[in-house]
């Protein structure tokens, strides 16, 4: 099957207030398709993610470098965005408590959007309103429409969130943590609605995570970012199986999981700030595996036999090694 | 349902008032912290922990299991004495809290460390000032030799150099969350109940406290009440655990078992989930 490209990021630096808080972020959503982002805090996931929504300037922020392209527009242009949010691609935030105004009932909320992206497909607004709350599996939507936010449980705001997010029938949902704040058992069937939403909808999706599990439930290929760099990207189940980057490798043996044995190895030290990354590679200073000549040099991304890419000098001897030691 | 915490539901916690150096002051035998048949309700609300027993053995790890509004949270507030059961009774050291008086060193001997590191510490003082704070007014040591204790204590939960004289707005959430077992280990306890201790942290930072509190168990011989949503930091750090839904403890058992071979629907519904 031919794939087309909706999204292609390539090289691309984001600054706020002058500060680089992101520097090389390559990244490809083909049509249809499930992408997982994974980072911990400040690797510059949810950044990248504005960049993608144009919700940067709202925050004093703009790509400085490389190029972003979505739809065929070019996003690194001014007013790139006009007319883009909602239709072309929207935002799962990863608060729905705060995301969603506490003053206004979930319909006038969803009927709102419906109105601004003209998006009542026929039925007016209020029954569009109530169709896409079924269509999140929210039953009983003309009660959930009169209810206000405060009045719905997490899981069942996070699926508000979604509904307002697919109303104008996007091409590329983002989802930013959207399991974060909620139970197992909700997490797992937010997780499961989006994977359902972009197989029915023919739509793409980015799902933003720190939690590993989350992005292997739903996503074909993942970019792993650390200091704001994508460090590592292929197809999830072989990173998940065979990381190459170290940090990858360090993320996975640091996750406990239900009936693993032996003590888990935490990565030493925390991420660098922006303002001190290191002159060559940004985990260096925490890897097991650098040596002075990963101080050198920003590492670029590199394609690899196992089908990922990998910014890593030494990726190759560390196979090499990992090989020898299991011998 | 809003519920209201009336003024019978609170009791004086940790009043930090001098006693002399700090000894472990429980016994070892017959479990350190004992929760019998508790109840609880906020004021004239339903009750939200219903018949609740447990027992933590000396050097124990137990694992509190449940969804949001479980009442797991309300749970760990009567372990550490914050809150008075309804009926049923939680000793500690075989005595009841309620008997418990607020000079009593017995009172230091469980305690919590919360959820998010960033709130539950003063922003105003650093991490040396929080810690030595603390033993300050438990042991009724001086200035000077709290200070020293505090620094062993800070040394170890992995904090040295400059990072003890940080304020906790100047510290990742990794640090915040070490200084505060750190301020629970200089009240010298037999227990900490810790409420979901990790669930603010990233994947690496979270599998070095874990480490940090299996370590404190293992060679100080502190129980461990840990409370959580997430099975997975549950199976590597409790030997047994009890699954809480709607108040009421619905499976417990050796974590192993409960978790390899879970006898209640919603225990297995709840391992199903985990992605």
């Amino acid at each position: 099957m031919t794939q087309t490209l909706l999204l292609q990021a390539s090289n691309v630096a984001i600054e706020i207030d002058g500060r680089q808080l992101v520097s090389s972020v390559d990244l490809a959503v083909n049509k249809g398709s499930a992408v997982g982002i994974v980072g911990e805090t400040g690797s510059g996931k949810s950044l990248t993610c504005r960049a993608i929504a144009g919700s940067l300037p709202a925050i004093g922020g703009s790509i400085t470098h490389g190029t972003l392209t979505l739809d065929g527009r070019d996003l690194t242009k001014p007013k790139a965005y006009a007319d883009l949010y909602g239709r072309t691609v929207s935002l799962v935030p990863q608060n729905s408590l705060s995301a969603l105004n506490p003053l206004m009932r979930i319909g006038a909320h969803l009927i709102e959007t419906i109105k601004a992206l003209d998006a009542d497909d026929g039925l007016g607004p209020k029954n569009r309103a109530a169709q896409l709350l079924e269509r999140v599996g929210l039953r009983d939507p003309e009660r959930i429409l009169r209810q206000y936010p405060h009045q719905l449980s997490g899981g069942m705001r996070q699926r508000v969130m979604i509904a307002l997010a697919i109303a104008g029938r996007p091409k590329l949902l983002i989802a930013d943590e959207p399991t974060t704040a909620l139970d197992v058992s909700v997490q797992k069937e937010i997780v499961e609605l989006l994977g359902q939403l972009t197989r029915e909808e023919d739509m793409a999706m980015i799902l933003v995570s720190h939690d590993l599990g989350v992005v292997s439930a739903a996503t074909e290929t993942v970019a792993v970012m650390y200091s704001g760099m994508v460090v590592e990207h292929g197809p999830t189940e072989t990173i998940l199986q065979h990381p190459r980057h170290p940090y990858t490798k360090a993320l996975l043996e640091a996750r406990p999981t239900i009936g693993r044995t032996g003590r888990l190895v935490g990565i030493p030290g925390a991420p660098a700030s922006p303002d001190a990354w290191p002159s060559g590679c940004r985990f260096a200073p925490r890897c097991k595996y650098a040596q002075p000549a990963c101080n050198e040099a920003v590492p670029t991304l590199e394609a690899t036999d196992s089908g990922q890419f990998v910014a890593c000098r030494r990726v190759h001897e560390i196979g090499a090694l990992e090989s020898a030691g299991a011998a | 349902m809003k519920h209201i915490i009336s003024d019978q539901d609170l009791v004086e916690v940790n009043p930090m008032e001098p006693e002399g150096s700090i000894n472990r002051t429980v016994p070892a035998a017959g479990g350190v912290l004992v929760a019998s048949d508790v109840t609880f309700a906020y004021g004239s609300g339903p009750a939200v922990v219903k018949n609740v027993s447990l027992a933590v053995p000396e050097g124990a790890a137990i694992g509190i299991v449940g969804e949001s509004g479980s009442g797991k949270s309300t749970l760990a507030s009567l372990l550490v004495g914050m809150l008075t059961p309804t009926t049923g009774t939680i000793t500690v050291g075989g005595r009841p809290w309620s008997s418990v008086r607020r000079r009593d060193p017995l009172r230091l001997a469980v305690q919590m460390v919360f959820q998010n590191p960033y709130t539950a510490l003063n922003p105003r003082m650093t991490a040396l000032r929080t810690v030595s704070e603390v033993y300050e007014a438990c042991s009724g040591a001086a200035k000077a030799e709290a200070s020293e204790h505090a620094r062993e204590m800070l040394q170890r939960v992995g904090l040295t150099g400059l990072a003890i004289d940080k304020r906790p707005g100047e510290m990742s959430g990794g640090q915040c969350q070490r200084v505060g077992i750190a301020r629970a280990l200089a009240a010298n306890p037999s227990v900490i109940v810790a409420d979901e201790p990790t669930s603010a942290l990233d994947v690496s930072v979270q599998a070095q406290i874990l480490n940090l509190l299996s370590d404190l168990r293992q060679e100080q011989g502190i129980g461990l009440v840990l409370i959580s949503h997430d099975l997975n930091v549950v199976s590597y750090l409790t030997d047994s655990a009890i699954v809480m839904r709607h108040g009421e403890v619905v499976e417990q058992g050796a974590t192993d078992g409960l978790l390899n071979s879970p006898a209640h629907p919603y225990t297995r519904s709840l391992i199903d989930s985990v992605l």
